[in-house]
């Protein structure tokens, strides 16, 4: 059984749903930079997309790149990781719940501003009646959601699946976050990444996920015997697997940012830019750690 | 009356995101709902929301709503005799 990974596709602060940040990143001097927006017109029409967020839109034009560029049009499973869900919403909703007095509550943020509106939104806008489902894990949230598609793949219970992981961050969400240091300097930013997964390798696959781990307050003897333990399984040797520099200092920082990490690496194993063999290794505020296996295909 | 339309329509554009569309747009006398703006049930709850907060309208028989919710002219013309503020 082998997991590939047929398309992908950002929104970020770099020019949208396309790879221009390969050869012409743009650098930011800024502490807080919100993501550049695709022209969602040719993925929604205005009735349905004027009840959309800007995260639900990206999340639509991101699923709807990798649908088109896969062929995969009805996937087996919908899943999203996504640490803040609908922010933006959340809190147009929370500020009348304050002003108004809890009366005159509009019913699109309600709706909206749960954290598994993107997952059903992207259901929603496929006609998708699959598997669903929606993980909240903080700096882990994308991998965990790449984790289920994995597990269920191993299992044959799926053959295709839209993964994603989805974060925006208002300017009061970062300041309060700003004021405990929580961004340690970094370009505090938003994630939009989609990827379209298949347990066949198709015509141009990107990529080849060969194994997910989620560890929770490990230490290093633990993190390296889990390593060890993949590289048993998959007949390789520790050396045999690279970990790329980060791409986070291009894409910003967000809590699915490891989501770009994946995005990235799959885009320069595609062209050749980088080893056969990745290991992207993500530490999440020292407690939380996931490990994503990639491989050439 | 005309004062009174104008804001309603000022008014439903920013409660339902209307974006490109301006009160000019908007035919006073034509159908809300499936033809004209083209609005749906989740639209009707803000519309509602709308009246109460605005106009300090509560619809108290939801029966009256469709024929309210007609128009602009419709919803102008119940407004005029029942606002509250």
């Amino acid at each position: 059984m082998g997991v590939y990974i047929q398309a992908a596709a950002q929104i970020s602060v770099q020019n949208p749903l396309c790879d221009d940040w390969l050869d012409n990143p743009i650098q930011y001097q800024v502490p807080y930079q919100r993501a550049i927006e695709a022209d969602y017109r040719q993925f929604l029409d205005p009735v349905a997309s004027r009840r959309m967020g800007r995260i639900l839109k990206r999340a639509i034009a991101t699923s709807m790149t990798v649908v088109t560029s896969s062929g995969i049009t009805n996937p087996d499973a919908i899943i999203v990781g996504t640490g803040l869900g609908c922010l933006e919403t959340t809190e147009r909703f929370l500020l009348a719940l304050v002003q108004e007095g809890e009366e005159f509550l509009q019913p699109t943020n309600f709706i909206n501003s749960t954290h598994n509106t993107i997952a059903s939104h992207i259901a929603v806008h496929l006609k998708c009646n699959a598997y669903n489902s929606t993980y909240v894990h903080l700096g882990v949230s994308f991998e965990s959601a790449l984790l289920d598609a994995f597990m269920q793949f191993q299992l044959g219970r799926i053959h295709s699946a839209l993964v994603g992981g989805h974060d925006e961050l208002i300017p009061n969400y970062f300041y309060i976050l700003d004021k405990v240091g929580f961004w340690e300097g970094k370009l505090a930013s938003e994630c939009a990444v989609s990827f379209m997964l298949s347990d066949k390798p198709g015509n141009h696959p990107m990529a080849r996920i060969r194994e997910v781990v989620l560890l929770h307050d490990a230490d290093e003897k633990r993190l390296d015997d889990a390593i060890n333990q993949v590289c048993e399984r998959l007949s390789t040797v520790r050396k045999d697997w690279i970990s790329p520099p980060s791409v986070r200092p291009i894409f910003g920082e967000s809590f699915t940012s490891q989501a770009f990490e994946m995005y990235a690496a799959a885009v320069k194993m595609q062209r050749g830019l980088i080893a056969d063999n990745i290991l992207l290794i993500n530490q999440y505020r020292g407690t939380e750690t996931s490990l994503i296996f990639l491989s050439k295909c | 009356m005309e004062t009174l339309i104008f804001d309603l329509k000022k008014q439903i554009i920013e409660a339902l995101n209307l974006e490109d569309i301006t009160p000019d747009d908007i035919d006073t006398n034509a159908p809300l709902f499936v033809e004209g703006l083209g609005l749906d049930s989740i639209d009707a709850l803000e519309l509602i929301v709308l009246m109460e907060k605005q106009y300090g309208i509560k619809l108290e028989d939801p029966g009256k709503s469709k024929e309210i919710f007609r128009s602009v002219a419709t919803m102008a013309d119940y407004i005029s005799k029942n606002r509250k503020k």
